[in-house]
């Protein structure tokens, strides 16, 4: 033991960076350094499992001696030489397990399993840098000079209670070490049983190999749901693309296994690894979860389940890997406060790198989880939730939040990246093996939208508009198609036709693809003169539906809504669209708005009516084989938007109302659709939810529920069950009306736009105003004070 | 210079769990990377003229795959290969690209002229040589095998003899496990699984190895007039 003067022990432990300053110092050969590494990332997760069975091993030992434990590898007698190295540092806990690993007598037994036991199993187990069992790495033994009978029966000897102590401790864990470490072995006879193996096979073209060990912090990037879903999400790649740029970070990916392979893992015992390096969870430095949707939440728990990490971030203590969570869903944290330990709001090409490093850094330096914590909750767009700590009124509302930590900001502000056309995109996108839903290129045209729905979260949080400039679009799209190969090509923003130089790119990027025969989609497309135009050409064959949202049946609601669509502009545009050869048009309605009526519903069959009406005019009566689609969904009030107060319409509020529009839309080739309600009654909870809501979703979790977003998987009396059970109820979370001056549990996530903008737009709301686009001129949201807003006034007053 | 060739590639590793369709849209993807352009049939829905000599079951090894194409312009062989070379995601390995023209050999395609196959079975069987071999004759001594296929146009289960379509059969042991190797009639007259194969000779030496700890990897595939690659 090392005392200091008072007499108590020093917890000091070596850092890697000192570590670091030994391999360099004793010439330690590369591959040694790389066994270490192995060593050492073997014997931590037999430590972390213990410990999860309640033991409480220090793991920065295991980790220090296991790293240090062959630094003097080229001296002789390299154990006793890297004992005397460390003792002289004062690491003697450490050294004592650096003596010994070459002549370990015996195990302890399996209550009291100690540090040393660890190692020396560890340095058993791997060959080179790769776990092998211990079965190949005595053969190796063996075989690597000849020996005598005597040492033969030495060698044998120890194999034999190295075996019994490995049976000690599979006892203790419960899964075979092989199970925890083999993943490589174990994942063949894994894939011959599930449907799309390829979902978990990763290697696919472009996608990043580094050596995990020479990096200074990994990440996984998690996307709470099916590899064909995920690959298709654009911020997985422009994430992953920033991460990879950057030296000294890797960000590997993972997804959420299917059902099927979530069975047989959990009965294998293989947990959770990444697709790039086939590594466990466990061993990443931080795991980075993208929240797209509220039902993905009870997904983000089964796959911390499935990596075996604790679910409570208090519950998680310095052997495991750091939680992050960013995306739309972040703006409103708190029902994932619990299992979090840090949101990143905003803009994240930037940011994630830079909380990566940062992650590196105090690692290195042997910080706790607690000082990166307090270190990052400094950087704008960070939130640490542990940071503070809600206080209720008896009628179960907000009183106040109290900060738990002095330094930590009042209020987080979303990081903002000003200038887009300069930010990090990825030419060189994975290439999903098996066909992923949106199998194309896509480049991003600009973030923000200035149209000021009233119901639209993403419209309020991505502020301003940040446009990338034509001919950086029509670049990255170029770059993207070359370096890829794909055969589609989609423009990603908010609302395709407000580009300021829509036209001229449009018109630039057609040619393009008409010459590499590349089809080309633009989603969210204005229905004018123009997009005709471009529409008759570049869907000459296939003349898919056309869609129009006008989001109301009447034109009061959608002023109410501030959705600047007048039914006249429809009308005029459907019957261009028909006379011009379309045979499908798909319109897209809400229910359940604040102020709505029946009369706004009939507005919807009228809409209808009207179309078919028009068709019928055109086509003869007839009607030629023209056939509408209404889909129509329910409305699910959000936090950062004027709406954010308003309570949602109940079940059988919705139900009646479906019922209605099915009764009054009995028309000829005309199809209704409607979403599930119960599945809206779920958002609407976590949407606006505050941190006891942590209660339902572990409740439901723990029931059986995941991937809820999926209507195969979504299983109400289920949710009905985790309500009821933890005392969730959706009455005060869905259905309730905010008072104005109700403390919301978002209170402290900014996004920019203030308070008294979103009152402001609510009262027009009620008054049926509208409010004009900030193009026109800037309508005071607030996000000016933050950034300056290029488009604002563009269009002219 | 040619617009006609085969090239022949191994999948290996965990590129042995993507799809015979996947691995279709891999290559058009690789062509349309690579510049290289393919040539399309013509008709409502034109698609490249490519495809594979025949699909390997998902989770097959592939020592030696084939893949027939004709470019829209001439090319050298070597220019194609080196233009594809750098596309390959990890397990896939391009062997060769050579010309190849079907009508000069009288067969329509590689597809159409496949005559057989030859696998290698890895079963985790701890057996000596003489095991084995006692096994294999046992089994190769039945005079016809019956298993239940699938019939593809109804559906339906029925049975049928493979044993005509099993041109040859032998293992190795080393003790530890046990690799099979087979030629079995491929194509579009005759073909065989390996799959059959495998259950009945487990049923028939009363083994008991689940199916996912068994490997399978297609060494060749062979044609009728002697053709090879």
């Amino acid at each position: 033991m090392c005392y200091d003067i008072q007499g108590d022990i020093l917890n000091k432990r070596i850092t890697k960076e000192e570590i670091e300053k030994l391999y360099l110092k004793w010439k330690t050969p590369k591959h040694v350094i790389a066994h270490c590494r192995a060593v050492a990332s073997v014997a931590v997760t037999l430590g972390r499992e213990l410990n999860k069975n309640g033991y409480s091993l220090d793991l920065s030992l295991i980790r220090g001696s296991a790293l240090a434990h062959d630094v003097a590898r080229v001296e002789e007698e390299h154990a006793l030489k890297g004992a005397e190295i460390l003792e002289g540092l004062g690491y003697c806990e450490e050294a004592a397990i650096v003596r010994v690993h070459m002549t370990y007598p015996r195990f302890h037994e399996k209550d009291q399993i100690d540090e040393c036991d660890l190692v020396c199993l560890a340095d058993r187990l791997v060959r080179e840098d790769r776990y092998v069992g211990l079965e190949a790495r005595m053969e190796y033994i063996m075989n690597k000079a000849p020996v005598s009978e005597e040492i033969k029966a030495h060698i044998m000897e120890g194999k034999a209670r190295t075996k019994s102590f490995i049976a000690q401790i599979e006892s203790v864990i419960g899964r075979s070490i092989d199970s925890l470490l083999d993943i490589e072995g174990r994942l063949g006879e894994l894939l011959k049983q599930v449907e799309k193996p390829g979902r978990y096979i990763g290697g696919e073209v472009n996608a990043v190999r580094k050596a995990p060990h020479s990096v200074r912090a990994r990440l996984a990037f998690a996307f709470p749901d099916l590899y064909e879903i995920g690959m298709s999400y654009l911020g997985l790649q422009i994430l992953y693309d920033a991460v990879n740029k950057t030296e000294g970070l890797y960000c590997e990916r993972v997804f959420a296994p299917a059902p099927d392979m979530a069975a047989l893992m959990r009965r294998e015992g293989l947990p959770l690894f990444t697709l790039e390096t086939k590594t466990p969870l466990a061993e990443m430095d931080m795991l980075g979860f993208t929240l797209q949707y509220e039902m993905s939440y009870t997904t983000i728990l089964e796959m911390l389940e499935l990596a075996g990490l604790p679910l409570y971030a208090k519950e998680r203590g310095e052997e495991w890997p750091v939680v992050a969570a960013g995306g739309p869903c972040a703006f409103n944290p708190e029902p994932l406060a619990d299992f979090i330990d840090l949101f990143l709001l905003g803009d994240g090409e930037e940011l994630l790198p830079q909380v990566l490093r940062l992650l590196g850094e105090c690692r290195e330096q042997g910080l706790s989880k607690r000082d990166f914590l307090e270190k990052a909750c400094l950087l704008p767009g960070v939130y640490v939730p542990s940071f503070y700590e809600p206080v209720y009124n008896s009628d179960g509302t907000i009183k106040e939040l109290c900060k738990l930590y002095a330094g930590a900001p009042d209020k987080v502000l979303k990081n903002i990246i000003s200038d887009l056309e300069n930010a990090s995109f990825p030419l060189k996108p994975v290439i999903p093996t098996i066909e992923a839903v949106h199998d194309r290129s896509v480049t991003e045209t600009f973030r923000g939208c200035t149209r000021g729905c009233r119901f639209c979260q993403a419209g309020m949080i991505y502020r301003p508009v940040r446009e990338r400039s034509k001919d950086k679009i029509l670049a990255l799209a170029k770059g993207q198609l070359e370096a890829t190969g794909n055969d589609e090509l989609s423009l990603l923003s908010l609302s395709t036709s407000d580009h300021s130089a829509f036209r001229e790119l449009t018109l630039e990027l057609m040619d393009y693809c008409k010459e590499h025969n590349v089809s080309l989609s633009l989603p969210s497309l204005r229905i004018d003169k123009f997009a005709f135009e471009v529409l008759s050409r570049i869907q000459e064959y296939k003349k898919s539906g056309l869609t129009y949202a006008p989001e109301a049946g009447s034109q009061r609601l959608r002023d109410v809504i501030n959705k600047g669509v007048t039914e006249e502009d429809i009308y005029t545009s459907v019957a261009e669209a028909i006379r011009l050869g379309w045979r499908h048009i798909k319109l897209y309605f809400m229910i359940g708005l604040p102020t709505e009526t029946y009369e706004d519903l009939e507005g919807i069959a009228g809409i209808a009516r009207r179309i078919m009406d028009i068709n019928h005019e055109i086509n003869g009566p007839g009607g030629g084989r023209f056939r509408l689609t209404v889909s129509v969904s329910n409305f699910v009030p959000k936090a950062h938007t004027p709406f954010q107060w308003e309570r949602q319409n109940t079940p059988e509020e919705f139900a009646a109302k479906h019922r209605y529009l099915e009764q009054s839309m009995k028309i000829r080739g005309v199809t209704l659709n409607y979403h599930d309600s119960f599945t809206s009654v779920c958002e609407a909870v976590f949407a606006r939810g505050d941190r006891r809501c942590a209660k339902a979703l572990l409740a439901a979790r723990r029931l059986g529920c995941h991937l809820d977003g999926w209507s195969e998987h979504f299983r109400r009396e289920l949710w009905e069950q985790a309500f009821a059970e933890s005392g969730i109820d959706p009455e005060f979370y869905a259905f309730r009306e905010r008072g104005q001056d109700e403390l919301l549990p978002w209170t402290h996530i900014d996004c920019g736009v203030s308070r008294e903008f979103l009152l402001r737009e609510r009262k027009k709301a009620y008054a049926a105003e509208t409010t004009a686009d900030c193009r026109h001129g800037c309508r005071g949201c607030g996000i000016n004070k933050f950034v300056a807003c290029e488009q604002e006034g563009i269009y002219g007053h | 210079m040619a617009t006609s060739f085969v090239l022949k590639f191994s999948k290996s590793g965990y590129a042995r769990y993507t799809s015979h369709l996947d691995m279709l849209r891999f290559f058009k993807r690789a062509f349309r990377k690579s510049g290289i352009a393919l040539r399309y049939s013509q008709g409502f829905n034109p698609h490249p003229r490519m495809g594979f000599a025949q699909p390997l079951s998902l989770g097959y090894a592939g020592a030696n795959e084939l893949l027939e194409f004709e470019t829209a312009s001439e090319h050298e062989a070597e220019q194609i290969l080196r233009a594809l070379d750098g596309e390959m995601p990890e397990g896939i390995r391009i062997i060769s690209v050579q010309a190849f023209v079907p009508a000069d050999f009288h067969i329509r395609s590689l597809a159409a002229a496949t005559d057989s196959a030859d696998y290698t079975v890895l079963l985790p069987y701890s057996c000596s040589q003489e095991e084995l071999d006692k096994k294999l004759a046992a089994y190769l001594s039945q005079k016809e095998i019956m298993v239940q296929k699938r019939r593809k146009k109804d559906k339906k289960l029925v049975a049928e003899d493979i044993r005509p379509k099993l041109r040859s059969l032998s293992g190795r042991a080393d003790g530890k496990s046990a690799a099979l190797t087979m030629t079995l009639d491929a194509g579009s007259t005759a073909n065989l699984s390996p799959e059959l194969v495998i259950s009945s000779f487990l049923v028939s030496a009363g083994l008991d190895i689940p199916r996912y700890k068994i490997d399978v990897v297609r060494e060749q595939i062979n044609f009728v007039n002697n053709l090879q690659f």
